[in-house]
């Protein structure tokens, strides 16, 4: 654990708020103590390997699953207590596309999901459709995955809820269909205010998007931070030095990943470059210019860092 | 957090969503086992007949099948009030909730929990529009009952329809309406749990005959056949009101144990739904 790592936020207004949230599935342990903090206004991004419990979070923020032990303060309401109201305000695509109607036809869905909510906005719901291009008078059951995918954004989005979980939204969809549904997130959040977590492991589909980082694995959180504190502070180094060398003692707990190939050293190091480089160049190494990682590149070697 | 307002739907909305939804989900299968059932009452009562097979050893003909008119059904008013009663009051009650609750078992739900409403209260919304919609259903068929009563030729099979008998024919059907919902509410195969539930009370109670007196012969009785038990409040009426069977259950203890199955049922559908919430993935 590495405290630079983790931004509590604390000056900012936060929308979700996670307290040691628990969760296991007979041995198998799903959620660790999940500390996970969502500012107002953002587009959080909530990242980690397959069954890292990123889905378990979100369905716990749903209610879908009890958290045992652990609490969740939406919209400054506790969930347990209080999550029929707080979902009125949450927009909530899952991981599956199944709905238990499936012979209802789009409309039919969308009139339904209409009563549940007194938000809901009739014309916004007309205009997605017919952006997204989805027939209105074919039965769910009968889309296909990309479509019900579509179908699911509009339920989720026509009432302009303050707070949008999506959990993995584009899996398995076709490039075109990704872009489309991704375009549509950025023109929602461009239009409504909105805060967003995203769950997701295709970073590259998330680059533009994100503002905020949370990096979840075995269950816990390793890493939350605002997007540009990472662009700032984290960054890869290529240098040439002697076999021998080694890296200077005071980086030692800012370097998070690093690799090497005879004379050549390329490291992932925490602080601000320019003091960084001269730290390394007075070791007697030859040092490239920093580089800026992109997210995916980030998220990899904080994450080979934990392994490590 | 700022003022910010969370409208939550109202109960009537919601209700009349779950209504229309029932009717719709299961319309066709509801309709194929209502209009014959309705037909089945009109053909029967305006001394009509049904087919059947009858077993003739006589005329070397066997088993065939033929018109069996209903005079020689060993039908008398009573019989006709009973049978039906007892079919709209076991079978509908029993298999409603299977129509009420397809596509609704607990693993299927995930859906339905992401609606802003509480969840035990959107099980219990559904579960009184299903009961509306059991009355309703009930209603048309002692409507039936009644109009038929009124034209010129009919066989007198439904006899003036007792206050009893009325109080029976609605309540009989809600309260295993109301049990079999437990199952549903509590199952991912309900169909299946209520044929088991079924057939376990029935090894029970041969079991509890089988045995000199014990505490499971009274627990049985006091459960599913003594004057407090499910088919007393089921079906008291109908058993006082027909001549020749002995009087067991008086009107008071019958509505005593109508109101304590309904709230006990109510209570176990409130459980199910909570125990489905706890156990969710």
């Amino acid at each position: 654990m590495r405290p630079f790592l983790f931004d509590n936020f604390a000056e900012r207004e936060l929308v979700l708020s996670t307290h040691g949230l628990s969760r296991r599935f007979g041995n198998r342990i799903a959620l660790a103590g999940l500390d996970l903090a969502v500012p107002e206004g953002a587009a959080n991004v909530l990242t980690g390997p397959n069954a890292a419990g990123k889905s378990t979070a979100l369905r716990s923020m749903m209610q879908l699953t009890s958290p045992k032990p652990g609490s969740i303060q939406i919209f400054g309401l506790d969930v347990a207590e209080e999550g029929a109201r707080v979902r009125t305000r949450i927009g909530y695509v899952p991981e599956t596309t199944q709905v238990p109607y499936p012979w209802m036809t789009v409309e039919r869905l969308l009139g339904h999901q209409a009563v549940y909510f007194p938000n809901w906005d009739e014309t916004y719901a007309q205009r997605l459709i017919h952006a997204l291009q989805v027939p209105r008078d074919v039965p769910y059951g009968t889309l296909s995955k990309g479509y019900a995918r579509r179908v699911q954004l509009i339920l989720a989005l026509a009432h302009k809820p303050g707070l949008l979980l999506l959990d993995e939204p584009t899996d398995g969809l076709d490039p075109l269909a990704r872009d489309l549904v991704l375009g549509l997130i950025v023109d929602h959040l461009g239009a409504v205010p909105t805060t967003l977590l995203f769950s997701t492991h295709l970073l590259s589909e998330v680059e533009g998007l994100a503002d905020c980082l949370g990096l979840i694995r075995d269950g816990h959180l390793v890493v939350q931070l605002d997007r540009e504190r990472l662009r700032n502070l984290f960054h890869s180094y290529r240098l040439v030095a002697d076999k021998n060398w080694q890296a200077p003692l005071e980086l030692q707990d800012q370097i998070l990943s690093s690799s090497n190939s005879g004379r050549e050293w390329e490291f992932s190091i925490w602080g601000r470059p320019g003091e960084v480089k001269a730290q390394l160049e007075a070791t007697g190494a030859r040092v490239e210019e920093p580089r800026h990682p992109a997210l995916a590149q980030a998220v990899h070697s904080l994450l080979a860092m934990e392994v490590a | 957090m700022k003022n910010i307002h969370f409208p939550t739907p109202s109960t009537s909305s919601v209700f009349w969503e779950q209504t229309k939804l029932i009717l719709q989900v299961r319309r066709r299968q509801l309709l194929w086992i209502l209009v014959p059932f309705y037909l089945f009452v009109f053909i029967i009562e305006l001394g009509g007949g049904v087919p059947g097979l009858i077993d003739r050893a006589d005329d070397g003909r066997g088993i065939y099948l033929s018109w069996v008119p209903a005079t020689e059904m060993g039908f008398n008013g009573d019989m006709g009030t009973l049978l039906f009663g007892w079919t709209l009051t076991l079978c509908l009650g029993l298999i409603w909730p299977v129509f009420v609750w397809s596509g609704n078992a607990p693993e299927q739900r995930d859906y339905h929990w992401t609606m802003p409403i509480g969840k035990t209260k959107h099980d219990l919304i559904r579960f009184a529009a299903g009961g509306c919609i059991l009355a309703a259903i009930v209603l048309m068929f002692l409507l039936e009952a009644s109009l038929i009563r009124l034209l010129p030729a009919h066989t007198n099979l439904f006899q003036a329809l007792s206050a009893g008998a009325w109080f029976n024919l609605l309540a009989g059907p809600l309260l295993y309406y109301t049990w079999a919902t437990v199952a549903a509410v509590w199952s991912n195969r309900p169909g299946l749990t209520i044929i088991a539930a079924v057939f376990g009370m029935m090894v029970v109670v041969v079991l509890s005959k089988a045995t000199p007196p014990s505490l499971l012969a009274t627990a049985v009785d006091f459960l599913l056949q003594g004057p407090y038990s499910i088919q007393s409040a089921a079906a008291f009426l109908f058993l006082t009101d027909i001549s020749g069977l002995p009087k067991e259950v008086t009107p008071f203890q019958g509505l005593v144990a109508t109101g304590f199955w309904l709230c006990a049922g109510f209570g176990a559908i409130v459980f199910a739904s909570r125990r489905s919430q706890n156990n969710c993935a």
